[in-house]
């Protein structure tokens, strides 16, 4: 039952049209949609000293998620499989 | 929550940077004397480092808003390594997102970490110390703890951009503009964030009980 709600709600967040409310720079970031446009309106505009653009963004991204993915599994096994085997004989 | 460079004015940036400095040197100094007394949450901590900074990266998609957003994490690390190893895992996620993925800032780093790493830890431990020796379900802690750490950090950032940005504007009003701009966006994803914390507090119970900060 507990399992059945949570995808329900999950489903809820992931499957409902997203234009009902947004016709403008749709799926962008809150950080740009909310932070920084608040700041461009009080005349602060964003210079960020590091830029990735085009594909240099999706590629540090995948590279990080990567990294961050490997290590957290890594981890995970070390603390939580391999102790588990090591308790039970064979 | 991620403020970019040139938003806050030097004075603001600086000011947080410095506040933020000071907290994550005394968190650094406490977390060293627990690691020394616990070796086993060295792999721990870097574990949930690994967890906090792939959920506060990934934009979830809010289909009420039509924009995406991301959890904070810290109520995690704050159930998992304590108030200092959430200080210190939430200030090395920002460090590496601003230096390597164009999130946040350099200069803004401070403000950040300040919102996040800090207030967004440091309310999930209050939250938990008042509800921990409650006869509460497990998920419901992980839940609390999980969606105040998030709504926390979003008043933060909301106080530190009104405060730097207000200029002829009242306070209230820009930070209340700022806060019903991050309503519709940040109030879904906080329930998913609760619902996150909750699932993943389970399941490391369910295997190491020992590791927990909070009793199951």
């Amino acid at each position: 039952m507990r399992k059945f709600f949570f995808t329900f709600l999950l489903s809820i967040f992931l499957l409902i049209p997203g234009n009902v409310f947004a016709q403008e720079n749709r799926w962008s970031g809150m950080d740009e949609a909310v932070i920084e446009k608040i700041a461009k309106d009080k005349g602060k505009e964003p210079k960020p000293f590091l830029e990735l653009e085009g594909d240099l963004e999706l590629f540090a991204f995948s590279l990080f998620f990567g990294i961050s993915g490997f290590i957290a599994g890594y981890y995970w096994r070390k603390l939580f499989s391999e102790r588990k085997s090591a308790s039970s004989p064979l | 929550m991620h403020i970019s460079d040139g938003i806050l004015p030097l004075s603001w940036a600086i000011l947080w940077g410095a506040s933020s400095i000071s907290v994550i040197a005394i968190a650094l100094t406490k977390f060293k004397k627990n690691l020394s007394d616990h070796p086993d949450k060295k792999a721990f901590f870097v574990l949930i480092t690994a967890f906090i900074f792939l959920i506060s990266t990934i934009p979830i998609p809010i289909p009420f808003a039509g924009t995406c957003s991301h959890p904070v994490g810290v109520g995690v690390g704050v159930l998992t390594i304590g108030l200092s190893g959430s200080f210190l895992a939430g200030f090395i996620v920002l460090l590496l997102q601003a230096l390597f993925l164009a999130h946040g800032g350099i200069s803004t780093l401070g403000a950040n970490v300040f919102s996040m790493a800090i207030v967004g830890s440091f309310s999930a431990y209050i939250i938990l110390q008042l509800i921990k020796d409650k006869n509460l379900p497990l998920f419901v802690k992980g839940f609390l703890v999980g969606i105040v750490a998030d709504w926390m950090t979003y008043i933060s950032t909301a106080t530190q951009l009104a405060l730097a940005l207000k200029e002829n504007d009242s306070f209230l009003h820009l930070f209340t503009k700022i806060l019903l701009a991050f309503l519709p966006i940040q109030g879904p994803l906080s329930i998913l964030e609760g619902i996150i914390t909750a699932s993943l507090l389970i399941a490391l119970a369910k295997r190491r009980k020992d590791l927990l900060e909070v009793s199951v």
